[in-house]
């Protein structure tokens, strides 16, 4: 593994650190023959949709507002920051407080996000002046923990120096300043916007540890796992006498300061926490867990005996997974016998599309038909010759795109496929080509009227199953919607386009 | 430009000008635009302009279907003027429109890209190439709108020696920055053809798309529904394409309101004044008939409120206006956040200063939410009608909140309105109801 350069100011774009890939179209063997082979070379699009980017959502606004003592600041002209609103909506956000390893959540919180607005005056004559009188006025009246500072694609271009104010104006504020280096055109594979989240959080937030605890696990969740996972495998982990540290979502400032503290670092978004990850485990030698996730029962014993090994905990453990498994199992029997054999696709992040078919296939006998996850690196081929295993050797679709709605259209159309399941956007379009489908994750706003007694909102861990599994049996048993919004809906795209073969819009790079 | 230095701003309530021009153009049916930018400018305004406008949807070819050049550091150094091309050439090859827009973010406005010159190697006959500079730090959403109006102008419409009878151009209402745009505007056209005007609706789905403003120099009138926003452009349409121009600086909401644009409008394009009265007469009757109706828990329950308004221009006159003049509410606070030009303050204040029994609330003219939450924080008022941004506010003092402006995420919205005669009845009904579950 390379060394994490922490001496920067600016963590290196995935594209050069992990030889990350964002467009790619082939099946899953030929995928690994082409990446170990090294013949997999960076193509790009001459049709591109537009997504998220690194700074704005990626690198995490959206993570740290939800910081209860922290500030967040964007350095950008004021659409950067528009999103925020969306992500902090009342109904997305817990609905009770919740205990501080679990995240330390206070319902209603208003928004504490600040834009520095940069408009063509700062343009002409520098930004710099601005964000110190930004910081000294949300430290002023928040009296924050920590502030973070996400710069933009304008404050890049302009040169501003960020360390520079920051260290000029730390020592008139109280909070710890984090400046995070996220400009969107650096990157287009915009999770390069975790790393530079990880490599601040690392320089100018984790302390040496001042003890080792075995008791405790560093738990790295982006917002795309939802409170109730964490607050779940938090409340499970508890049983056996694990406490989590759980980052970045919901966290208090201090929860930063001691992840070099913990007994080893678990990722339920590997592709967030990479960074971070490998971080601990290079400057304090904290072992970072990222090949397994609690999606689908194996999973999940998998998951709960290896963080049992590092917090030496593995007889209380084969305890607590001989309980929870007994719970479980007789109904996920049932449901394998009403999907068996249904034909799935996964698109989204990192995440769930090398994870989640675990589930899929293992728990509910479904048959993975295809894949999209947004990038593919080196590090995800274990978890793409996991998911061959798991398969029993059956190849399958794997595009790699981060929700190219023009090229899913074209295949999605020809494929024959059962149930999509995909990240919000994208999912739509296909949605509305009349493949039943839903968000792969589940309900936004699952804390909000659904019901809690039947554990809405879970995907991770034993009852996560059965709980994703209710979700999903609504647009299995009845897919109307989306056959009658696909006869009434007339799509973007000319039939020209489906008659051809997708991969004509991957090109060379310009 | 503005003489006061541009402020911080804590939760704004409108984006930058790229999200406006994007959001206007994925208003006019079939229109595409492409997003000349960084990776994530299409998508990020997409979730704050569209989703987080009551959760409209991306539709035809918004949100994950937006064309972008998705800027490298590569564009930044040596231009982005190829990869614009290539995109353009895909889009049209691949994507079916009536036309594309391109729009500029902040990455292709500091570099500079010519893309007047790229568009017009496009335009040859096909689908048409519009081009429109909008970098983010040009200006709010309400000056992203504007742009696209004036480039339209510019790039599209020609003087015409025809002229439309009864046609009306109806402008000042910004898509989607207003979360209620599609069914106010909807309520708008169906008062005009009861005038039996023809009414030309710029943006929504069941209008003529690009035909709409190809057509729109033979209008008898552009009708202007803001008290500022387009205001310059109405006036160059007149100067220029001949058309004239009447401002009603309000969104009509209830009764008064909307009889008096009626009147209005009658006035300015001659209709038989008889014929407004039977117009005006038969609408007001069927609003009262609820209004009598509700008069009942508005009296018994002794739910006669007093109000503070957190949003645009246009609606919160339009809102303030309706509550004081037709429900007799008392108006304590009005707060306009879309930060209008300081040479149209004074008319908005005298707005809301000519209420009914000489009431006249507080104006403040405020973007940056902490400013706003610490003048919401002293106000007395029953109900506060905001975003959701101000729900904590709302509850802290344990007021009623109905969710009215952008920022909008606790709630769906369709074909709902707080516009006309209908829209004040819908209005009544949110506060009644939010008062019962606050």
């Amino acid at each position: 593994m390379k060394k994490l350069p922490l001496e920067e100011k600016v963590a290196p774009i995935r594209e050069r650190r992990t030889g990350a890939i964002r467009a790619y179209m082939g099946t899953a063997r030929q995928l690994l023959a082409d990446i170990k082979s090294g013949k997999l070379k960076a193509c790009d699009r001459a049709f591109t949709n537009t997504w998220t980017c690194s700074s704005s959502i990626m690198a995490g606004p959206i993570r740290m507002a939800t910081v209860s003592d922290g500030v967040v600041i964007m350095h950008s002209p004021m659409g950067c920051i528009s999103n925020l609103s969306q992500f902090l909506a009342p109904g997305l956000q817990p609905h009770e407080e919740t205990k501080q390893d679990q995240g330390g959540y206070t319902p209603n919180q208003p928004a504490t996000y600040y834009c520095s607005n940069l408009t063509e005056e700062e343009v002409i004559f520098g930004a710099e002046k601005k964000l110190r009188e930004t910081i000294i006025v949300a430290d002023k009246r928040h009296h924050p923990k920590s502030i973070w500072i996400f710069t933009s694609c304008v404050s890049g271009i302009m040169g501003d120096d960020i360390e520079g104010v920051v260290k000029e104006t730390q020592a008139e504020v109280g909070a710890t300043i984090v400046p995070i280096r996220c400009e969107a055109f650096q990157s287009r594979i915009c999770q390069w916007g975790h790393d530079s989240a990880g490599h601040a959080i690392l320089k100018y937030l984790v302390k040496k540890p001042e003890k080792k605890r075995n008791d405790m696990i560093n738990m790295m969740a982006s917002t795309a796992v939802w409170a109730e996972d964490r607050i779940h495998l938090a409340e499970l982990l508890g049983k056996v006498g694990i406490q989590c540290n759980t980052v970045p979502d919901y966290a208090v400032t201090e929860s930063f300061r001691i992840l070099s503290e913990a007994a080893c670092s678990v990722a339920l978004c590997p592709t967030w926490s990479d960074y971070l990850g490998k971080g601990l485990e290079q400057e304090y030698g904290i072992p970072y867990v990222r090949d397994i996730l609690p999606l689908g029962t194996a999973r999940t014993e998998q998951w709960l005996r290896k963080i049992a090994v590092h917090c030496g905990k593995e007889e209380e453990m084969e305890q607590l997974i001989k309980e929870e498994r007994a719970a479980v199992m007789p109904r996920i029997e049932a449901l394998r016998k009403q999907w068996q054999g249904m034909k799935v696709f996964v698109s989204c992040g990192i995440t769930r599309s090398l994870h989640l078919p675990h589930m899929l296939v293992n728990d509910f006998g479904m048959e993975l038909v295809g894949i999209n996850p947004f990038e593919f690196d080196e590090e995800a081929i274990v978890d793409l010759e996991n998911l061959l295993k798991l398969t029993g050797g059956k190849d399958f679709l794997v595009h790699v795109s981060d929700c190219q709605t023009l090229e899913m259209a074209n295949y999605i159309k020809k494929l024959d496929v059962d149930l999509f399941l995909g990240h919000r956007g994208s999912v739509g379009f296909i949605f509305k080509h009349g493949v039943p489908g839903l968000r792969v994750g589940v309900a936004y706003g699952s804390r909000h009227g659904l019901r809690r007694d039947m554990d809405s909102g879970r995907q991770m861990g034993f009852s996560g199953v059965l709980s994703y599994a209710r979700y999903l049996d609504n647009v299995i048993k009845n897919p109307s919607f989306s056959e009658k919004l696909s006869a009434h809906t007339r799509l973007p795209f000319k039939e020209s386009w489906y008659e051809q073969d997708p991969t004509v819009n991957m090109v060379d790079p310009l | 430009m503005r003489e006061v230095l541009s402020k911080i701003l804590r939760g704004p309530r409108y984006a930058c000008s790229l999200g406006g021009a994007m959001t206007t153009i994925l208003a006019i049916n079939r229109g595409v635009p492409l997003v000349h930018s960084s990776p994530g400018c299409g998508y990020n305004l997409t979730l704050g302009q569209v989703i987080a406008s009551g959760y409209q949807g991306q539709g035809y070819t918004g949100g994950a279907c937006i064309p972008s050049t998705r800027f490298t550091a590569k564009q930044v150094v040596y231009g982005g003027e190829d990869r614009l091309r290539q995109q353009l050439k895909a889009t049209l090859d691949w994507v079916d429109s009536d036309f594309v827009a391109i729009l500029t973010g902040c990455t292709a406005d500091l570099i500079g890209d010519d893309i007047a010159a790229i568009a017009g190697e496009f335009n040859n006959g096909g689908v048409p190439v519009f081009h429109f500079t909008t970098g983010g730090f040009k200006g709010n959403s309400f000056r992203g709108h504007e742009i696209v109006l004036e480039g339209l102008a510019s790039q599209l419409m020609k003087e015409s020696a025809r002229r439309e009878k009864g046609q009306v151009n109806v402008f000042g209402v910004v898509p989607y920055q207003d979360i209620f745009w599609r069914g106010d505007l909807a309520e708008i056209r169906r008062l005009l053809e009861k005038l039996g005007l023809k009414p030309n609706m710029m943006f929504g789905h069941k209008v003529f798309g690009l035909e709409s403003w190809r057509k729109a120099p033979e209008a008898e009138l552009n009708l202007l529904l803001s008290p500022w926003v387009g205001m310059g452009f109405v006036k160059e349409f007149e100067q220029r394409l001949g058309v004239p121009y009447l401002v009603v600086p309000e969104l009509p909401v209830g009764p008064t309101a909307t009889s008096a644009l009626l009147r209005k409008v009658g006035e300015k394009l001659n209709i038989d004044r008889e014929l407004v009265e039977k117009v005006v007469a038969e609408e007001e009757k069927e609003a009262y008939y609820y209004l009598d109706d509700a008069s009942d828990l508005y009296i018994d329950f002794g739910w006669h409120f007093n109000f503070a308004v957190i949003s645009d221009s246009n609606l919160a006159i339009g809102i303030t206006k309706f509550l004081t003049n037709d429900m007799g509410y008392v108006p304590h606070l009005v707060v306009i956040t879309d930060d209008p030009p300081d040479k149209y303050r004074e008319a908005i204040v005298n707005e809301l200063s000519s209420l009914n029994h000489g009431l006249k609330p507080q104006v403040v003219f405020e973007s940056n939410s902490d400013s706003i939450w610490e003048i919401v924080g002293k106000t007395e008022a029953d109900v506060i009608l905001g975003s959701s941004l101000d729900r904590p506010v709302a509850q802290q003092l344990s007021a009623s909140h109905v969710c009215i402006s952008r920022p909008a995420v606790e709630r769906l919205i369709t074909n709902n309105t707080l516009c006309g005669y209908r829209g004040g009845l819908e209005l009544l009904a949110e506060i009644v109801t939010a008062a019962f579950r606050a």
